[in-house]
């Protein structure tokens, strides 16, 4: 099979813009992957760039949120296989980011993390940890920048809430969290 | 507390600051693997509409008509370690099944060594196995061309990039031509003259010895470390360039005895 002349600089072109892809963000989206699942980072951000490979035409400009929106699903993915092969019966969607689950200076925030509902935690650590503005948000979520702000809002508040709690040791209820609600029982 | 606090403690507490990047060498062979595992330049052209793929034909005519050629239309269009060893052209007018006939399995192919020359760059050697037990080999020039395809500057020819049976392979298909020692290597050369530099030859290949972790040239006394599969790249200037300088290869293992040699 030949390849056309004219096809040169578009291959030339793909792979240069994978490789500047790569240098830029390659370690956003490990950091990304691995503050969640340790376990799954080597495969989840091989996984991720695979699929850039194969869809670089498709990366946007600002590609990072659209990086971190791949990393997310394949790491989903990864966890729902894992899950099955594992056949554990806890919920895995609840579970605090495993980073943060070992002993260490931040067992406050870790505790904190953990009382909050995956949605909250999860729009909360794109915005602090990975640095994502709300519309880098909103591409990973697949929502409107309106409702990234809305549910940012609130997951601030709560996760605010119960730190303080947490540092009063006060417990905090699971359905004052997922209620909103501030008082403790 | 106020949320603008606990958020400013969440920041900081941020688990990923204690996580070491990754070394630029190691990043980028991921990048380069992930680059060789499959040709993403094919694909689209599939998808195209026909008739962009008519005046697509049209363009090939004329290039041929211009005089280039098959061999440069190749090397036009091959970019990727994969596609280069799928499209080899140590392949062509290889009759089916026969000794030349060598298929590259996509997931062996890596990029296994690499050599800075200086006044050109980062030379790397991409390696890969084949389904008929033969070996493919590529050796990439810093502009992302190929050496031994004759288009940069710094390319001064030798084994053209592709897949090769083994040298046991090629005695046992008829009278023997090499003398089975271990090695088994292809040699490029890098041309960095016209820079104010030197003549390199490039040896690149693997050897077949459990124990070999170096291997050097006697003559000029440079070596190279035996990477993971028994891959070797070992660079050499060349003084005498008209003439081949003589080279000795010896393969060493990690108490630093002789456990082959070429």
């Amino acid at each position: 099979m030949l390849f056309l002349e004219a096809d040169l600089n578009e291959m030339q072109t793909r792979e240069g813009r994978f490789s500047r892809l790569h240098a830029e963000h390659f370690e956003a989206v490990r950091r990304y992957v691995w503050r969640r699942d340790p376990s799954l980072a080597d495969d989840v951000v091989a996984e991720t760039f695979l699929i850039a490979w194969r869809r670089i035409d498709e990366v946007p400009t600002d590609a990072r949120p659209w990086l971190i929106a791949v990393a997310r699903n394949a790491r989903l993915n990864a966890r729902r296989s894992r899950r099955r092969q594992q056949a554990v019966a806890t919920r895995l969607a609840e579970e605090a980011p495993s980073a943060l689950t070992a002993p260490g200076d931040h067992a406050d925030i870790g505790a904190a993390l953990a009382k909050l509902s995956a949605n909250d935690r999860e729009i909360l650590l794109l915005s602090a940890w990975d640095g994502l503005d709300r519309s880098g948000i909103a591409t990973v979520l697949g929502c409107s920048k309106a409702n990234v702000s809305l549910r940012l809002h609130r997951a601030r508040r709560r996760f605010s809430d119960a730190l303080a709690r947490q540092a009063a040791g006060v417990p905090v209820t699971h359905s004052i969290i997922h209620g909103g609600a501030t008082d403790a029982r | 507390m106020h949320v603008d606090d606990a958020v400013r403690k969440l920041r900081i507490a941020d688990p990923a600051q204690k996580l070491s990047p990754l070394s630029t060498a190691i990043r980028e062979q991921l990048c380069e693997a992930t680059i060789a595992s499959e040709p993403a330049g094919i694909e689209p052209m599939k998808l195209r509409p026909l008739r962009a793929r008519r005046y697509r034909h049209v363009i090939v005519i004329a290039v041929i008509a211009l005089g280039l050629g098959v061999g440069a239309a190749w090397a036009a269009g091959v970019v990727t370690p994969l596609s280069v060893f799928q499209h080899s052209l140590q392949q062509q007018d290889a009759t089916t099944g026969s000794l030349w006939d060598q298929h590259v399995i996509p997931s062996s192919v890596v990029a296994a060594a690499e050599v800075v020359i200086p006044q050109v760059g980062a030379v790397r050697f991409f390696y890969g196995r084949s389904d008929e037990g033969g070996w493919c080999g590529a050796l990439r020039l810093p502009s992302n061309e190929w050496v031994g395809t004759g288009r940069d500057s710094h390319d001064a020819g030798g084994t053209v990039p592709g897949c090769f049976p083994t040298r046991e392979a090629v005695n046992s298909a008829g009278t023997p031509v090499y003398v089975i020692n271990g090695f088994d290597y292809q040699e490029g050369l890098v041309d960095a003259r016209p820079d104010g530099g030197s003549l390199w030859r490039i040896r690149y290949g693997f050897v077949s010895l459990p124990a070999a972790v170096r291997v050097a040239d006697t003559v000029s006394g440079r070596a190279a470390p035996v990477t993971k599969g028994g891959l070797f790249m070992l660079a050499v200037p060349d003084a005498h360039s008209e003439a081949a300088t003589s080279f000795h290869l010896v393969a060493y293992d990690d108490a630093g005895k002789i456990v082959g040699q070429d």
